[in-house]
């Protein structure tokens, strides 16, 4: 195996799907190793991480980790109380998210832990376990620094930006592209004419902005959660609609795709539809960009 | 009328948003800061006081999140009146920008009256003799 690669421990949004209809895909909720040599990066700890806990104690060579959360709706934290190396002695855990100061994430997590909610709280960690802040300046690890940007979804939400080998990884798991521009649709009868002009350049510039994150990516690990129908339904959950998530990433100039946080209703055979029109949407544009559906245990080769 | 003109600080990245700000005050004796990159609004306002700063919350690097904490926590913009202008359409933030001392939340787009009527009722702003009524 490669030294340096990518590997998807949950891909789920929401909630869990242990259901078998579903297990092409998987049913764990947020969780993506990024391996570079000895240092292990986690990107959230949705139920995901519960088994690359247990896959670690397995080995003896990495005793330090570091988990980067892009916030703390419960599906990406709430593997974290059953993450077996954080009750391990001899383990250090460096755990960065959304926050002024170390002490206020340390509550944040602490809280799912307390009673009535959990047997065992956060007290009960052998680790040695460190708390900070990746905004606004970057996570510095040895040569490796790790970036954040602000995502559309309700609270505050990061996403993260990684160079690895002259490649770059971007992880953008709940992000609710181009909301504006219904907004924009729904009240532009109320504009005059001049102000309506203002809005389209809006509208164009909005385009542009939100997608500057991902341009250029080698490798775009994004929201697609929902069909067409679905959004309609479900806009202003902080979500994006497959389609806009292949539109926006062809249009940045994105490599490969990954579409991630698959919506927990949909089985196998349905995101398998949903990638076969985002490859048909991609040969239109006439794109070589490359878009996979994140799979649990999908690994993903850094070195190549 | 006031002996100085309200200064009213803009913080987005956007340039349609930032013409939409000054077409609304095009009309008012306001003195209009604007800033597309949230860190220099607040080297500006960390040794300037101001009456009115409308910010957006998404923008590059540092965010409208970070202004917000940033000018509660100064003794000098603690009274300084906030209001967020985000398409982020989300209760919790909307909650969140309240609790961390924004007046107001307001979803973007947002008229120029909208903007004019904000900063008349935050400041002492006074409108221009209107030519055509004038004449």
């Amino acid at each position: 195996m490669s030294s340096n690669y990518v590997r998807f421990w949950g891909v789920r949004g929401s909630y869990p799907a242990p259901f078998g209809t579903h297990m092409k895909v998987g049913g764990n909720t947020p969780c993506v190793e990024v391996r570079l040599g000895q240092r292990l990066f986690i990107f959230d700890a949705g139920t995901g991480i519960i088994p690359l806990g247990d896959e670690l104690m397995k080995q003896s060579e990495i005793r330090e980790l570091h988990i980067i959360l892009s916030h703390y709706h419960w599906d990406h934290i709430s593997g974290l109380p059953f993450f077996v190396p954080a009750f391990a002695p001899g383990w250090k855990i460096n755990i960065f998210g959304p926050g002024d100061e170390p002490a206020e994430l340390e509550k944040r997590l602490a809280d799912q832990m307390k009673a009535p909610y959990f047997p065992v709280e956060t007290e009960t960690w052998l680790a040695d376990i460190t708390y900070d802040t990746p905004h606004p300046d970057p996570i510095e690890v040895g040569d490796v620094s790790i970036s954040s940007f602000t995502l559309h979804h309700p609270g505050i939400t990061y996403g993260y930006r990684i160079n690895v080998n002259g490649k770059t990884v971007v992880y953008a798991p709940d992000n609710e592209l181009s909301f504006i521009h219904q907004s924009i649709e729904d009240r532009k009868a109320e504009f005059d004419e001049d102000e309506r002009q203002l809005l389209d350049e809006m509208k164009e510039e909005d385009k542009w902005r939100t997608i500057e994150f991902m341009r250029d990516v080698d490798m775009l690990i994004h929201d697609a959660q929902y069909t067409v129908e679905d959004y309609r339904k479900k806009r202003g959950w902080g979500h994006s609609c497959y389609i806009e998530t292949v539109a926006s990433a062809v249009d940045a100039g994105v490599k490969q795709l990954f579409f991630f946080s698959h919506d927990p209703s949909y089985d196998d055979e349905k995101i398998d539809e949903l990638h076969r029109h985002a490859q048909k949407i991609i040969m239109e544009k006439q794109a070589k960009m490359i878009c996979h559906v994140a799979r649990e245990g999908m690994l993903i080769d850094l070195d190549e | 009328m006031p002996e100085k003109n309200p200064k009213v600080v803009v913080i987005d990245d956007s340039e349609a948003s930032i013409a939409l700000y000054e077409r609304s005050v095009e009309r008012l004796q306001v003195d209009l800061e604007i800033f597309q990159s949230p860190a220099k609004s607040l080297e500006y306002l960390q040794s300037n006081p101001a009456d009115l700063v409308f910010t957006d919350l998404i923008m590059r690097a540092t965010d409208g999140w970070d202004v917000l904490k940033k000018l509660k926590g100064w003794d000098h913009h603690k009274d300084t009146p906030i209001v967020v202008v985000t398409s982020k359409n989300y209760a919790q933030d909307q909650a969140l920008a309240i609790e961390l001392g924004a007046k107001e939340f307001l979803i973007k787009p947002l008229r120029s009256q909208e903007i004019r009527e904000i900063i008349c009722n935050y400041t002492d702003a006074e409108s221009f003799p209107d030519p055509v009524k004038e004449n």
